[in-house]
């Protein structure tokens, strides 16, 4: 399908007119609102055209998958920006947002693995630019952080390549799987590179022994952006490439569906979700309090990626789903009390509520999708995923997984009753509700979290039991 | 020059594309300066190139590999401008390029 080119070359495009248009005030917000939200579309006709289709080479119903999350996010990101962006280069903020959407569309559509790493590369570059944008002391910490760790990272991807080429002879899908089939048997070398690669894209995932990253680069950045780092980026630089060599090493296992290397991804999966719900505890806040909940839920989908049963599988792509709609909702929250109150301190403030009815009712929504209560869409794929480690025999690793999910419950309660809930503390009182234009992209994901939730048996049907017949 | 490339002795490519990997990663952590660390990740990325001209020469695909690390300084280079201009940045707001002391930043 050679239409998922045009994802990458418009957002291109689109870029190039807004960095000419740096002087102005609406337009380029304007254009990038009107570039994503064509794209959402195209996304969501070619998702519909492709079911059905199989899939793992790229260019298929994942990657369509992927696009629709992708111009989703980086929609309602764009739409939030053009209120809460308080900054004269307008034109560059804009430009760079499309070059980070590109980037991701093209890392979901290559078909090759080192086509994989360039588009990774300008997904990095643009987001290290995009964390430093204000010039402040602590986003330049943040950002050289995310540098430092994100190059390491690259350098063990390259490596990994170059030992795979040297394997098989090829990078693209296609020939590697291939090359695989061939030679089952000696899968030992193919194990370790295929681990090598898992580390580098645990770092840039942010999983538990790699996170160190994470929470600095979300807090410092400004909220637009760190509701796009933590909604899409790090689940399609890190994760999504994470499923794909996961589903590689259950390729070369061929018989042996629980390889070691998958058992080991689970082990750092597992680490992740109960290292990042006990780490929340402590934290005083807002935004990285939100930061270790994203290293948590991390954890649940690199688990149930790692495992690679078809159950599993389809609950980790809809736990990145989930997970991309929860947090950008939770982040544009935090946006919204940082404009309104100056602070994301978590016990500077109480009562929130009284003041700010709908930013804490859609937070409300957000933290209990991903503490997994039933009506929203969050239970679903937790179960799923805790289903899936049930049924393939890691009884351990599920009762802890859901023990974790109550982890999450309680640290969410503890930022409820410290910000939201209650009667209004004195230090507020002259605090108001953001605008319209803050709002509608809140309402917008809490919607989505609703209707996924109450519409389950229709999202089963149509979204994920394709997914799971193909895998089969 | 082609003579040290034969198959035979290309372990030793292996070998100092390796350590030159594992001498970046070194520097990197034990250095105290931003721009060292820099100049620790461009001997990492330089072991990586190392190695993928080693695996070229090895499958006779010398063309397809050369066409990638070219593509690989270009990206490179766009990197490391980032990454100097972040350090630039740092300096100007901090008056030093010591990592140990990006202490804004807790928890």
């Amino acid at each position: 399908m050679l239409l998922n080119g045009i994802f990458v070359i418009i957002p291109v495009i689109g870029a190039v007119i807004c960095a000419f248009l740096n002087k102005q005030k609406q337009a380029p917000g304007l254009l990038a609102n009107i570039i994503l939200l064509f794209g959402f579309l195209i996304s969501l006709h070619i998702f519909f055209m492709s079911l059905g289709q199989e899939w793992f080479f790229g260019e298929d119903v994942l990657s369509a998958f992927m696009l629709i999350m992708i111009y989703m996010v980086a929609l309602a990101v764009a739409f939030f920006a053009v209120f809460a962006a308080s900054t004269k280069r307008r034109g560059s903020y804009f430009a760079i947002l499309l070059v980070i959407t590109a980037g991701m569309a093209g890392v979901v559509c290559s078909q090759d693995l080192f086509t994989l790493y360039v588009f990774l590369e300008v997904v990095a570059v643009a987001s290290f630019v995009l964390i430093a944008f204000y010039n402040r002391e602590k986003s330049t910490e943040g950002a050289i952080r995310y540098f430092y760790l994100s190059s390491i990272a690259s350098a063990f991807i390259l490596f990994a390549i170059s030992l795979l080429l040297l394997y098989t002879g090829d990078t693209t899908y296609e020939g590697l799987v291939k090359t695989i089939l061939q030679t089952q048997g000696n899968s030992a070398p193919l194990n370790i590179i295929l681990g090598t690669l898992a580390v580098a894209l645990m770092i840039k995932t942010g999983l538990f022994p790699f996170h160190s990253w994470t929470p600095d680069a979300y807090e410092s950045a400004s909220s637009p952006i760190s509701a796009l780092l933590a909604g899409i980026v790090t689940k399609v630089a890190g994760t999504y490439a994470l499923v794909l060599v996961c589903m590689l090493l259950s390729i070369v296992n061929f018989g042996i569906e629980h390889n070691t290397v998958g058992k080991a991804i689970m082990w750092f999966g597992l680490g992740s979700i109960v290292f990042g719900a006990l780490a929340a505890q402590e934290q005083k806040d807002f935004k990285r309090m939100l930061a270790y909940s994203s290293i948590s839920q991390m954890g649940y989908i690199t688990i149930a990626a790692a495992l690679a049963t078809p159950l599993a599988m389809a609950g980790a792509l809809f736990h990145i789903f989930n997970h991309a709609t929860f947090k950008t909702l939770l982040f544009f929250c935090a946006g919204n009390v940082k404009k309104a109150t100056g602070t994301t301190a978590i016990n500077e403030m109480r009562g929130l509520q009284e003041k700010m009815p709908y930013t804490s009712a859609t937070a409300t929504i957000g933290m209990l999708a991903t503490a997994g209560l039933p009506p929203f869409s969050g239970f679903w794929s937790k179960l799923f995923i805790i289903a899936a480690l049930w049924q393939a025999g890691f009884i351990g690793m599920s009762v802890t997984a859901l023990f974790a999910s109550v982890l999450t419950l309680a640290y969410f309660l503890k930022l409820q009753r410290g910000m939201f809930f209650g009667s209004a503390s004195k230090n507020i009182a002259n605090v108001k509700e953001q605008g319209m234009g803050f709002l509608i992209p809140c309402f917008a994901l809490a919607f989505i979290i609703i209707a996924v939730g109450i519409y389950f048996p229709f999202i089963y049907n149509n979204f994920l039991s394709p997914f799971i017949k193909v895998l089969q | 020059m082609n003579s040290l490339l034969t198959p035979e002795n290309l372990q030793f490519n292996y070998f100092a594309a390796i350590m030159m990997f594992f001498i970046g990663l070194y520097t990197m952590t034990a250095s105290r300066n931003l721009i060292r660390l820099l100049i620790g990740l461009e001997i990492t990325s330089k072991g990586v190139m190392l190695a993928f001209v080693s695996v070229g020469s090895a499958l006779g695909a010398m063309s397809f590999v050369q066409a990638l690390i070219i593509i690989m300084i270009g990206v490179e280079a766009v990197v490391v401008a980032t990454g100097l201009i972040l350090i630039i940045r740092a300096y100007k707001q901090r008056g030093n390029v010591d990592p140990t002391k990006l202490s804004g930043l807790k928890g």
